[in-house]
């Protein structure tokens, strides 16, 4: 299903990527605190660089014509 | 501080585990069992990303800079979302007229223009030159570090043209060996002129 969808969901994942990991909106985590006695700015950016993996695999490996296998 | 032969020697066994490996995945896809045609595989191979750079330059950079080593592999990391959009289209291009090089890619898009694609290689020969240059050295002061005592005073410096990392690829380079490696990876069905230039593919 959506599947003709995919090349402009990954299209608007790597724009919404671009915008997340460049300066302005990077900004947002420069603060002087940490989580759990982590620094929020690296903490921050390994979580969006998880986030980011996940969402191309989630876009990627969702069954599309694997329901007929299921 | 560890023996320079043993050095030299695990780097060898290591470089006939990777044939080994090479020669296992060639044997199983003949026989129609491929281990490569799988998608863990291939996003494995993309550890190649990972070069002396990763190990010498990242670490240096997160110690001298905190987090500032990681934008290195953020950019990848985003490129390769469009990855199914792009390369896949780039890798289609590439099946289907046998290209095996960025000159020949790039060249192949503009009316096969053989002058294009020349141009291409020495750009990208020039623009490789450094980042061989950082592999070779981190490769010398990986070897330096492992073979020489620790409270060694450091070799003194010696001119750069008698430096082992400046004279030790011109003599792998001009060996019948890699001649004869150029010679065999070339494209299957071209006569490819371009050969003297192709020192990015002879690196990998």
């Amino acid at each position: 299903m959506f599947k003709e969808l995919l090349s402009q969901r990954l299209s608007a994942l790597f724009v919404g990527g671009w915008l997340l990991l460049n300066f302005p909106l990077l900004a947002l985590w420069d603060v002087d605190a940490t989580w759990g006695g982590v620094p929020v700015f690296p903490a921050a950016l390994f979580i969006l660089w998880v986030v980011l993996i996940a969402a191309i695999a989630w876009l990627i490996e969702r069954p599309v014509t694997r329901t007929k296998d299921e | 501080m560890l023996s320079p032969w043993i050095v030299v020697g695990t780097s060898f066994a290591y470089l006939l585990l990777l044939f080994a490996v090479a020669y296992f995945g060639d044997w199983r896809a003949a026989q129609g069992r491929s281990v490569i045609a799988n998608p863990w595989t291939y996003a494995l191979s993309l550890a190649v990303y990972c070069t002396a750079w990763t190990y010498f330059g990242s670490v240096g950079r997160a110690a001298s800079g905190g987090v500032w080593f990681l934008p290195i592999y953020l950019g990848p990391t985003l490129a390769m979302v469009l990855g199914w959009v792009v390369l896949r289209k780039m890798i289609r291009i590439a099946k289907t007229y046998r290209i095996t090089s960025i000159a020949d890619f790039i060249g192949s898009r503009y009316g096969k223009s053989p002058l294009l694609a020349g141009l291409v290689a020495l750009i990208a020969v020039v623009g490789i030159v450094p980042y061989i240059a950082l592999q070779l050295k981190a490769v010398s002061a990986g070897f330096a570090l492992l073979t020489l005592a620790p409270a060694a005073a450091p070799a003194p410096q010696a001119h750069w043209s008698q430096d082992s990392t400046f004279t030790w690829p011109w003599r792998w380079r001009v060996s019948p060996w890699f001649l004869a490696r150029a010679i065999w990876t070339r494209p299957k069905g071209t006569r490819d002129w371009w050969l003297p230039l192709r020192l990015s593919r002879w690196s990998n």
